[in-house]
């Protein structure tokens, strides 16, 4: 390819290229989210202008939801200006404090309360953990308070993520709570029990193999050794647990033992299952 | 008789990496007529990568090259460089071919890869598995260096790169730190961009960065995937929620557009203004904040992170190409700093790689200084804001060893071919 000619071909796409149409309102929700990012955002204006203007739009009642959500939206982008965006930080918090209440619409009060605790403002910690105990006053859902509780990785909250994960039977709300307690030392007999258990669900098992593996490798290395020769074992778990054995750092123990690793390499060769084969071919990669 | 070539770049296990930028090398003959000399033709032979060749340094390289090789063995130069928009799939793919002019005998040949940054929607699943177990090394579920990535890009650090001139030079250089890491772990890795103005519906995969989960929480993967067992802040998995369509781009606006920020004048105080739209644009096109992605302090816990970077570096790239913008000297190339602060003017070695700490630095400067490369000198230990601006070295001196793959080397007005 002629760069010359590239260049000439590409400067003719540029100059034909069209300026772009803030999208009606009237349109899908992730064109009003486009229409509020380019009026946070708009090209000709110094960085952050349009700051004060989102905020006076997440904050008017009168406004629709759909109009004050695609403007939080936008204030999110703005929070990436870094400095520009650090005079109305003060008052974005402000604003998302007034949302974070029971009588705001779900929308906007999740995503407030997503704000706060991802600044780790205790209060906000504090209400989610109550909801937790005491699910009429949560102002999210189980699953929800757990994820948001994870945005400030120092919050110590294992305990309350057991008790869920025990009392509900939804899967997305255990994996939320499987999730806080991966890397929790006094979870490893919940971890190892589930990951040995053929009747969880597969998301479960294979979060309780990262868990496993991070809080105990030895432990884990030996069920996982287990679960790969098993061959009544579901062939994906058996993929999900070889892939942690080939990318985790290396156990002794499996290392000398030429059986398992004659069974990996057997199966490396004749599965047809390509991401079972490509965790097979990693770990024998690693010897 | 045969014909040895040199590249200047080889790395210590005798492998040459080529972007577009063009390279000294030299050809040789080994046993030929003492007194005389052989015509050969050099040529690009490979299967999948392309490669030019040249006398000087320039930008219009042809597939072949006749040199005469004197018979004493002296090396006879000449420029070599990857045939812009024929890239290599995988080391090797890339052949120097030398025969003789006269018979057509084949005299030598060097294998080599062309290795560029791809846009992820079509990379070829080879390249997308070998990128992933990379990344799933350099992570090793939590236990590796990429904890030194996660740990630059905080709450604590983020005057350092953020809402300042510094913005771009500074993501340049961390992608490439990052992407120097995967080559340390895989050499023929190259980060894919994610073109978020663009639908990527290969991209969220679970073959590839992770398929969306229907419960909100993290990410689906194919068992065994490399990234399968990610973590980051002792939290397992990678929680993403898209805000826009699989078949849909991003919520941002498209490349010709962001290029209009620069003005009639082109001017980077101006085409900065990217850091908001399409950037900030980018990372809220996921859900904000419970998407990890889309908040400044947490948005590294998903290494989908370094290919929409790679992206935001690849729209740099190709604004100072065709507004030939990449002399750091040139003032609608780069801004003042506002406000005035350390890091973001052109002379200031950047944090972390300085290993300055304490105010107006950040507390710790993790992952040490700026890694080497075989394959160029350049940007060196601790890179100025400056040593990031001619990624390709259009003007001349070392290229930072990387290029995309719609962003050619093309010398600028001022510099003629045969130049420095």
């Amino acid at each position: 390819m002629d760069v010359k000619e590239y260049r000439r071909r590409y400067e003719a796409e540029l100059a034909a290229a069209s300026p772009e149409h803030p999208a009606s309102f009237a349109g899908s929700p992730e064109a009003a989210t486009r229409h509020a990012a380019q009026l946070g955002l708009v090209s000709g204006s110094p960085p952050g202008e349009s700051i004060p203007a989102l905020l006076a739009t997440v904050r008017n009642p009168k406004e629709t939801v759909l109009a004050r959500d695609a403007a939080l939206q936008a204030l999110g982008a703005a929070t990436f200006l870094g400095e520009d965006f650090a005079p109305y930080r003060v008052e974005f918090l402000d604003t998302m404090r007034q949302l974070a209440k029971p009588d705001t619409a779900s929308q906007l009060r999740e995503k407030a309360v997503a704000v706060l605790a991802a600044e780790k403002d205790p209060d906000i910690q504090g209400m989610l953990q109550r909801g937790l105990r005491d699910p009429q006053s949560a102002l999210v859902s189980a699953g929800k308070a757990l994820q948001l509780l994870t945005l400030d990785y120092h919050a110590d909250v294992a305990g309350l993520a057991e008790e869920v994960f025990h009392k509900t039977d939804d899967v997305a709300t255990k994996e939320a709570a499987l999730r806080v307690l991966a890397t929790n030392a006094n979870s490893q007999d919940l971890l190892a029990k589930v990951l040995g258990d053929k009747s969880q669900p597969r998301a479960l098992r294979a979060l309780s193999a990262t868990g496993l593996h991070s809080v105990n490798p030895q432990r884990f290395a030996g069920i996982a050794r287990n679960i790969f020769m098993d061959g009544s074992d579901y062939e994906d778990i058996r993929a999900t647990t070889l892939g942690a054995l080939a990318s985790a750092p290396e156990y002794q123990a499996l290392r000398s033992d030429s059986t398992f690793l004659d069974q990996v390499r057997q199966l490396g060769a004749q599965t047809s299952l390509k991401n079972l084969r490509a965790a097979a071919n990693r770990l024998m990669s690693n010897q | 008789m045969n014909v040895q070539i040199d590249i200047t770049g080889t790395d210590s296990q005798g492998r040459v990496f080529l972007t577009w930028t063009p390279v000294q090398a030299t050809a040789q003959l080994v046993g030929g007529p003492a007194g005389g000399s052989v015509d050969v033709v050099l040529s690009s032979a490979g299967t999948v990568g392309g490669l030019v060749f040249d006398t000087v340094r320039s930008d219009h390289g042809a597939a072949s090259l006749p040199l005469s090789l004197p018979g004493s063995g002296a090396k006879v130069p000449f420029w070599i460089a990857g045939e812009f928009q024929k890239p290599s799939s995988t080391y090797g793919d890339a052949v120097v071919q030398a025969t003789d002019k006269g018979n057509g005998n084949h005299l030598g040949s060097k294998a080599v890869m062309v290795r560029i940054r791809k846009n992820a929607q079509t990379l070829p699943a080879p390249e997308r598995d070998r990128f992933l177990a990379a990344v799933g090394a350099l992570n090793a579920q939590g236990q590796g260096a990429y904890r030194d990535f996660r740990d630059m890009h905080t709450a604590a650090t983020t005057r350092e790169m953020h809402g300042n001139v510094g913005f771009l030079p500074w993501h340049r250089a961390y992608v490439l730190d990052l992407e120097r890491a995967l080559q340390a772990i895989d050499a023929s890795v190259a980060v894919p961009y994610w073109r978020f103005d663009q639908p990527a519906p290969d991209v969220f995969t679970r073959d590839f960065m992770g398929e969306p989960s229907v419960s909100g929480n993290i990410v689906v993967f194919r068992p065994g995937h490399a990234l399968e067992h990610w973590m980051t802040d002792g939290l397992p998995g990678i929680v993403r929620e898209l805000l826009f369509g699989l078949n849909a781009p991003g919520n941002v606006i498209d490349e010709a557009n962001t290029f209009k920020l620069g003005g009639t004048g082109n001017n980077f105080a101006g085409f900065r203004r990217m850091e908001g739209n399409p950037h900030g644009s980018a990372h809220t096109s996921f859900s904000f904040p419970t998407s990890p992605i889309s908040f400044v302090p947490s948005a590294v816990r998903d290494p989908l992170f370094f290919m929409l970077h790679a992206n935001v570096d690849r729209l740099w790239a190709k604004w100072q190409w065709v507004k030939h913008r990449a002399d750091s000297t040139d003032p609608a190339a780069f801004a003042q700093a506002n406000p005035d602060r350390i890091g973001h003017r052109l002379a200031d070695t950047m944090w972390p790689w300085n290993g300055v700490t304490g105010n107006p630095r950040p507390p710790t400067a993790p992952g040490g200084p700026f890694p080497d490369s075989d394959v160029t000198p350049a940007p060196g230990k601790t890179p100025k804001v400056e040593s990031t601006f001619d990624h390709l070295a259009v003007k001349g001196g070392n290229p930072l060893g990387y290029g995309y793959d719609d962003v050619p080397f093309e010398l600028p007005p001022t510099v003629v071919a045969g130049g420095p």
